[in-house]
């Protein structure tokens, strides 16, 4: 096609596009002026405008993994595993491909120097590429590859009829081999499932009454034909010392004239532990068509060994010997005889709880026509005590000889269920089981130790690496859905500004998907792994994003009123966030819609206008969210979940302690959360369903912010570090400039919250270098701190000296919410002086100038207010009515000072005696009410504009800089004093603040 | 074996700026480290672990490029290699499968899942492939489109910043081609256009 002419109908099918119905015709006959070829050319392509709508809709990228992952399953390097046809590897010609599984395929091929057919079967990398088993002997040491071989030859020096011979091993473009004998038939496997299959059909018409009908299951003849066979293979081997490891019906082959094989011997040893070397029917023989390909499982190439028919000592990883393929061989015996597997279950966890812990439906129960010696045979193979196992596959042999003989001679009738009812082992097995429990007995404790030791999961250890410790604070930490990589926020190395990166696990370097000048936050992965959502904060708005996981363009969805945290649903649809919308202090989780922003609806109705429901997480189903609900007015909060349909949220935590993030386990059974139960954030677990929280042996001192892979076999969480010490710069009397700091109470951890006493000689302050925030008194150099107070949980702070002297006032989250209490300066019990008022709290006290009163900050009437009440007790008076927080008196004790609130810029003040209230200082910024001191002359604070110490002087209303802290103070907390003769100030700064990212590999709970 | 990190940035920036023979250069480098990368992820995961392709082109990308992470245009230009990449891989895969079809050991991926043709069978990516070759001689950036888009799971953003066009126009010739190509992969099938 010419091009001007494909350019003319790429205009017009533009334009027709959008164009509709008679329009789009009217504007095509125009146009198109009588030229009826461009017309139907135009028309054709508009006409697949219906269809188009999923066709390439979705990438075929991940359609490309799955290829790539087979070529490697098939053992062909680069090329489709067909290309191998034809072609010479070593001294073998390549005939024809026999069958191909998760763990490797087999070919067909001529020895060319021999002249005779063999089996090839290539063996995937993973058997090579991975540590040593345990016991592997020191001279067994050398390359991979060289270990195969050895391992490989010491099979092929087994000769046996019912063993398939290994003749060579080798190695082709890093992919190894090995030449065996070529079979022709099939596997166990395959004839086991071809038998049920045959059976199965039948039943279906002929339903069978209950479990006594027989199962689909081989003739006894055969069974025990085919038995004694591998009896004798597994006899032969076990005398030259070899053992096989991974017995099961797929390596047992079975040739067209009946004689059984065991395949892969030796082999098993260089898999790791649990992955067969040859999981799938990868045998060396021809299988039917019609059957599965091997155990593909869930996808193509993943190496997928079957544990179904692991002894308990595999399952606890312990030393293996000859008598582990007899359980084994008794597995596949019980199968056999059954038609159903000993052990099954749809995890290896379900299986390997049955093998280690409980014994398999009885045979006869499943197939009454079992002579019971062979049901004896088979439950002394399955002893899980290799002790009361057969000891020899020599004895096992026997056993089935001298059946096969009784069966021939008539004193045994297969298909006759004998009168005993019962196989002889039973009563044997409940002696042992007797003498068994009463040597538990007599150990007592060891017994019961025992026992725990044999739940214990099996497994790997848990193992907690540091996943980021770049220098700032990287929180927030969230998996990809793959478990692969964490996305996650940063400050980034300066410490400046906040955005979302990714980085792979084992890969250093992170990938930063943001550079926005604003507070990047709260990345959440799209189940696919392709999108990361995140919320902004900058300096004109909010907002939630979007960007590709590899980066790329962002797209803004919703513009919120506040930040706060976010999540993505399992389907894709939507993404949970918080926000307070409705009023100032009250925040509900809402719903969003992914493809459709603007349908976006509240999820939870907050009870009361104080309520802030924050941090959803979706369930692992999506068809819940939990999220943390508290109070604005505080710091404290429970984990409630609330199903997306609609309904009440149930609350799943009572501990009105501070909370910091959650999420769930991959089953959903229970909900993961960070909690200061213990005084400082530790994980805990919490059952959804509702239960008591327990702690995790994972993620304490100081962990957050947990995060879980979806297989829940990886947990993320953050640790903070902090540091925040208590400065002093002297005053010098009328200059108050060019103040110098020296460090004067220290530690690691926080300190800050400084008071002097009234004499100047001691001073007062809060810290946690005990493990919780208690209150400490030291002298005014510093010296000698001593810990007055040793309350439960929470935080205790803001101490407050009597102008006498004589006691302290301070608050405390240690009820559950905050209340002023008050103790002895000299130490002792502390008593509460605020009155429980529900659920609000009081905070921040301090005292008027006579010593009569004690002022606080209440939040009873639904926001901050100062209030005050007599220091012997009695009735709160309510003093500030427009909004309060951090009150003191002026040293006359005339005017009473205080900021409005715990996030509000400016300092007022009102008359002692009642009065209008006025702004003194708008310089003092939101967060900041900790961190100003009124002196007979004015007011100390720290000034965020210029971040150094203001003095503001009354008489002149003018604001001096008289102090440049090197450090940030601590926001929202107290940490700012003067002495009361105006010499000496003191300033809590935060010397470090940085958090980290820590990550736990084979998490279990 | 692990193409230098400098030598691939060095040819990413040298095809973006105009340089084609740095695309042949690169696809096998970027194939190669892909095909590393899935044979360990294979060789190192547990089971019951999926391959996720973006995850496999992000870690081949923080390995393969040096470079200012912030820099979107390496990043793009290096995706669009991975869509080239991920075209071979494909269609050589589906060639090789229709070669040995009686094998029946092969287990079929199940390419109507990601190439919608309305269940017609014999449709696949030979035939996609070839239509695409066809619009490339018509019209080769709608093709190019069509293999970022598709074969590289690239956005229509990040289309447009390889392409150095507007997103409008991604979406335009996105459009148009998907129609084209959709009516050639019909043609002569029944219900087809």
């Amino acid at each position: 096609m010419e091009r001007e002419r494909w350019l003319v109908i790429e205009r017009l099918y533009n334009d027709a596009r959008e164009r509709k119905g008679s329009e789009r015709a009217q504007f095509l006959a125009e146009a198109c002026a009588g030229d009826d070829s461009l017309r139907r050319e135009v028309e054709s392509l508009l006409a697949q405008e219906e269809g188009t709508g999923s066709f390439l809709g979705t990438p075929a990228i991940e359609v490309a993994a799955q290829v790539l992952a087979q070529h490697h399953a098939q053992g062909a390097n680069r090329t489709s595993p067909d290309a191998m046809l034809g072609r010479t590897v070593s001294h073998y010609r390549i005939l024809e491909k026999l069958g191909g599984g998760g763990m490797g395929v087999v070919y067909k091929a001529e020895d060319t120097r021999l002249g005779r057919a063999v089996a090839l079967k290539f063996l995937p990398e993973a058997v090579l590429g991975l540590p040593r088993p345990a016991r592997a002997t020191p001279e067994l040491d050398g390359s991979p590859l060289e270990r195969f071989r050895r391992e490989a030859r010491a099979a092929s020096a087994i000769n046996h009829p019912n063993i398939c011979t290994i003749y060579d091993a080798g190695e082709h473009e890093g992919h190894p081999f090995i030449a065996m004998e070529l079979l022709e038939g099939e596997t166990l496997r395959h004839l086991l499932l071809r038998q049920k299959g045959k059976i199965e059909k039948g039943a279906s018409i002929h339903p069978r009454p209950g479990a006594n009908g027989a199962a689909p299951t081989l003739p006894f003849e055969r069974v025990l034909d085919l038995a004694i066979q591998v009896a004798e293979g597994l006899d032969a081997a076990h005398q030259k010392g070899i053992i096989h490891r991974d017995i099961k019906p797929a390596n047992i082959f079975v040739t067209e004239r009946g004689q059984a094989k065991i395949l892969d011997f030796g082999l098993a040893k260089l898999a790791p532990p649990g992955q067969g070397v040859s999981a799938g029917d990868s045998g060396p023989g021809k299988t039917p068509d019609g059957f599965p390909a091997g155990e593909w499982v869930s996808s193509p190439g993943i190496a997928v060994g079957t544990t179904d028919y692991m002894s308990p000592e595999q399952v606890r990883a312990e030393a293996v010997d000859q008598r582990t393929d007899l359980f084994s061989f008794g597995a596949v015996l019980y199968e056999m005889a059954t038609g159903r597997q000993a052990f099954a279950g749809d995890s290896p966890g379900v299986i390997f709880e049955a093998i280690l812990n409980h014994a398999p439906t009885p045979a006869l129960d499943i197939n009454s026509s079992l002579p019971a010696e062979l049901v004896h045979i088979i439950d002394k193979a399955l002893e899980k005590d290799r002790q009361l196992r057969y000891q020899t596959a020599a004895d096992l042999e026997a056993d089935l000889h001298r059946l096969k003989r009784d069966t021939d001679s008539g004193r045994v009738v297969a298909g006759l269920r004998p009168d005993r009812g019962r196989p002889q082992g039973a009563p044997l097995r409940r002696v042992a089981a007797i003498a068994l429990a009463a040597a538990a007995l007599a150990l007592g404790i060891g017994g019961v130790m025992g026992y725990r030791y044999f739940r214990k999961p099996p497994g790997p250890p848990m193992r907690v690496v540091p996943f980021t410790t770049f220098l700032g604070q990287q929180d927030e930490a969230r998996f990809s859905p793959d478990g692969n990589q964490i996305a996650f926020s940063w400050d980034g190395e300066k410490e400046d500004n906040w955005d979302i990166y990714v980085k792979l696990i084992g890969v250093e370097k992170p990938l930063r998907l943001t550079t926005d000048p604003g507070e990047d936050t709260s990345p959440a992965w799209s189940p696919d792994g392709r999108y990361i959502a995140f919320r902004r904060h900058t300096d004109s708005e909010y907002g939630i994003y979007v960007v590709p996981a590899l980066g790329g363009p962002q797209r803004k969805l919703h513009a919120p009123r506040t930040s706060g945290s976010l999540d993505w649903s399992p389907d894709g649809k939507y993404l949970a966030y918080d926000e307070a919308r409705l009023g100032q202090q009250d925040t509900s989780i809402f719903l969003l819609a992914v493809d459709n922003p603007e349908d976006n609806r509240p999820l939870t109705t907050p009870p009361t206008p104080l309520t802030r429901d924050r941090n959803p997480r979706f369930s692992p189903d999506g068809g819940s969210v939990a999220f943390l609900r508290g109070l604005s007015t505080g710091e404290t909060y429970d984990v409630h979940v609330v199903r997306v349909a609609g309904g009440e949220p149930k609350r799943l935590t009572f501990g009105n302690v501070g909370v910091g993030g959650l999420d769930w386990t991959p089953d959903g059974a229970y909900v993961i959360f960070a909690s200061e139960r213990l005084g400082e954030l530790g994980l805990w677990k919490v059952p959804a369903s509702g239960g008591e929280p327990e702690p995790l042996s994972v993620g304490q001192a100081g962990s957050y912010g947990p995060s879980l892979s979806r297989d829940g076999r990886r947990l993320a969480y953050t640790v903070r570090s902090y540091n925040s010490n208590i400065w002093r710069y002297e005053i010098h009397p009328g200059s108050r400039r060019n103040m110098l700091p020296t460090k004067l109470i220290a530690s690691a951890r926080f300190n800050l919250s400084q008071q002097f006493s009234p004499d100047g000689k001691t001073i007062v302050f809060c810290s946690d270098r005990s493990g919780s925030t208690q209150v400490w008194v030291c002298d005014s150099d510093g010296s000698n701190p001593l810990q007055l107070t040793s309350s439960g949980g929470g935080m205790t702070g803001t101490p407050r000296w009597s102008p006498d002297g004589r006691q302290i006032a301070f608050d405390s989250d240690e009820e559950g919410h905050g209340g002023v209490y008050l103790v002895n300066a000299e130490g002792g019990r502390s008593r509460r002086l605020t009155t429980a008022t529900g659920i609000s709290n009081n905070y921040v006290p301090s005292w008027s100038r006579d010593g009569k009163w004690v002022y606080f900050t209440s939040d009873r009437t639904g926001a901050w207010q100062v209030w005050k009440m007599p220091a012997e007790g009695g009735q709160a008076v309510q003093v500030t009515k427009k909004g309060g927080f951090a009150a003191f008196e002026s040293p006359d004790g005339k005017t009473l000072y205080y900021a409005k609130g715990r996030n509000a810029p400016g300092l007022w003040r009102l008359p002692v005696q009642g009065g209008e209230e006025t702004l003194v200082l708008e310089q003092l910024g939101a967060g900041l009410w900790g961190y100003w001191a009124v002196v007979q002359d004015g007011i100390y604070f720290y000034n965020a504009n210029t971040k150094g110490i203001g003095f503001f002087n009354f008489a002149t209303h003018k604001v001096t800089e008289i102090a440049k802290p090197e450090k940030a103070p601590l926001w929202y907390n107290p940490g700012f004093a003067v002495s009361p003769d105006d010499r000496w100030l003191l300033y809590a700064e935060s010397d470090e603040h940085t958090s980290h990212i820590m990550l736990v590999e084979n998490f279990h709970l | 074996m692990q193409p230098s990190g400098q030598a691939v940035t060095q040819l990413l920036q040298a095809w973006c700026q105009g340089d084609p023979s740095a695309l042949e250069k690169l696809v096998p480098l970027v194939y190669q480290e892909l095909y590393r990368l899935a044979r360990r992820h294979m060789a190192t995961e547990r089971p019951s672990h999926t391959l996720q392709a973006t995850a496999l082109v992000h870690e081949a990308y923080v390995r393969l490029v040096e470079s200012d992470h912030t820099h979107f245009k390496n990043r793009a230009h290096f995706f669009a290699v991975c869509a080239q990449v991920m075209r071979r891989i494909l269609v050589d895969w589906a060639r090789a499968h229709e070669a040995t079809k009686r094998g029946g050991e092969v287990r079929p991926l199940k390419l109507e899942e990601a190439l919608v043709v309305e269940s017609k069978p014999g449709r696949d990516f030979v035939a996609l492939d070839d239509a695409l070759k066809e619009l490339t001689a018509l019209d080769p950036r709608k093709a190019q489109v069509v293999e970022l888009r598709f074969f590289g799971g690239l956005s229509v953003e990040e289309t447009a910043e390889v392409l150095q066009v507007a997103p409008v126009t991604v979406m335009r010739d996105w459009n148009l081609a998907r129609s084209w190509l959709r009516r050639e992969l019909t043609k002569g099938a029944p219900g087809g256009a």
